[in-house]
């Protein structure tokens, strides 16, 4: 014998969620049975926003409610930078560590041929774009420092190169709390390449 | 099986829950395998710029013959192809030929010419200037180790020999040229018998025809299309655009 319908139902759905087994799904599905009627409901709210509310902000197409973006509209951002990242996480994750300086750029991903993924289904030619009708300076290509984030930065570097507009890369090497002993030769010869001064 | 130690290539890498790596690698010995190298998305110690495609590896693994997955134990660079990425071109060259070894081999069948031709083509692609001639010369190579190449010889339905002058006929269900009377019962498309005869010889670097090099792919990506059942991801962004 099953479990009723409702329930079953629930355990399913929840069992599609990514990391959830069936197992996860029947103990989640009989927390949310034993909770209180507005604890569920504000849950369910809050599933059906994202889908409803959530859209591209139409100048940096990062997620957001409004249009545009707070980030788009902070006017105490450098407006001559824009920083290009691959997904709205990764946005969040360099505003988190170096929050209200950059305005961004969201790519929706790399390069990625072996995905079928070309320059043509991410937003470079949005960004091109971006860069031609506004005055920016600098664009510091923000992607993952593999294959597939180094050859997006390149490829954009390539487009950038007609608009004669300045474009960087973060850097990469040891990181902090890293050890040399343990560092792969790549990341050794990239740190000695992008050494800086220390005063 | 205990550990084993080979030289191998990254044909794909997928994230697997929050730190671990799958690969599929193609080794010099033993073929393709699929290992899993845990902390392998999060590990600066052992697996950093390592377990990427476009480079030689030395890996260590335990054969776990049972269970599917190898478990991979360290890996280190032996020679590195970086620069290939910063062509886009060349980028996607590269992974088209990581997409046709995993996708064409099964697990655990030795091919250790297909690994020299995969070595050799990163070579070329970081040394040289890639052309589509090239590209079409080292598909062609790599069908061929792999025991898929049409035939461009001999007519696929009586065996006779067909002179250069009559390399008219392309059948791709029967997977190669007819003869002219052969043709006039089996399902074929006409084409140059200069292009095919290009093809029999594998003298591609003389093919200078733009049409010629469309046509040429169009046949090779049909082939695999009806035989293989493989539609290549990458095969768009290499084929020349007619």
């Amino acid at each position: 014998m099953g479990y009723p319908g409702p329930v079953e139902r629930l355990i399913e759905n929840l069992s599609k969620l990514p990391g959830i087994g069936r197992k996860t799904a029947t103990r989640l599905a009989f927390f949310l049975l034993n909770s209180r009627v507005d604890y569920v409901k504000e849950l369910s709210q809050s599933i059906q926003d994202i889908k409803e509310k959530i859209k591209l902000c139409s100048i940096c197409f990062n997620i957001t409610d409004i249009d545009p973006c707070t980030i788009c509209k902070d006017q105490k951002r450098d407006s001559s930078v824009i920083c290009v990242v691959e997904e709205p996480s990764h946005l969040m994750v360099l505003e988190q560590a170096y929050p209200g300086v950059f305005r961004y750029h969201v790519l929706h991903g790399v390069i990625n041929p072996l995905e079928g993924i070309g320059p043509e289904d991410l937003k470079i030619a949005e960004l091109v774009q971006r860069v031609k009708d506004s005055g920016i300076s600098e664009v510091l290509i923000a992607t993952n420092l593999n294959l597939e984030g180094n050859s997006t930065a390149y490829y954009i570097a390539d487009q950038l190169k007609p608009l004669n507009v300045k474009v960087t890369r973060i850097a990469s090497g040891i990181p902090a709390g890293g050890d040399i002993i343990y560092t792969d030769p790549q990341t050794i010869k990239n740190s000695l390449e992008n050494r800086r001064d220390i005063f | 099986m205990g550990l084993v130690k080979d030289q191998a290539i990254v044909l794909k890498k997928l994230s697997y829950g929050e730190s671990d790596r799958i690969v599929h690698l193609f080794t010099r010995t033993f073929g393709k395998i699929s290992g899993i190298a845990k902390g392998g998305n999060k590990s600066i110690r052992r697996f950093m710029n390592t377990l990427e495609p476009l480079r030689i590896i030395e890996i260590e693994y335990f054969d776990n013959r049972m269970k599917g997955l190898s478990k991979i134990q360290n890996a280190y660079v032996l020679e590195d192809f970086q620069g290939i990425e910063k062509d886009f071109r060349k980028f996607s060259v590269a992974t088209f030929f990581m997409e046709v070894a995993d996708r064409l081999t099964k697990e655990k069948e030795p091919n250790p010419r297909l690994f020299q031709i995969l070595c050799s083509t990163y070579r070329e692609l970081k040394n040289t200037e890639v052309t589509f001639q090239k590209i079409l010369r080292l598909l062609l190579d790599s069908l061929e180790v792999l025991g898929f190449l049409p035939n461009f010889k001999t007519c696929v339905h009586c065996n006779r020999e067909v002179s250069n002058g009559n390399k008219r006929f392309f059948s791709n269900q029967k997977g190669g040229i007819l003869c002219e009377t052969c043709a006039r019962t089996n399902l074929h498309k006409t084409y140059s018998p200069e292009l095919l005869t290009f093809f029999s010889h594998l003298e591609i670097s003389e093919l200078k025809d733009e049409g010629y090099l469309a046509l040429a792919f169009e046949i090779i990506e049909n082939f695999i299309r009806y035989h293989l059942d493989v539609e290549f991801k990458s095969f768009k962004f290499i084929k020349p655009v007619p």
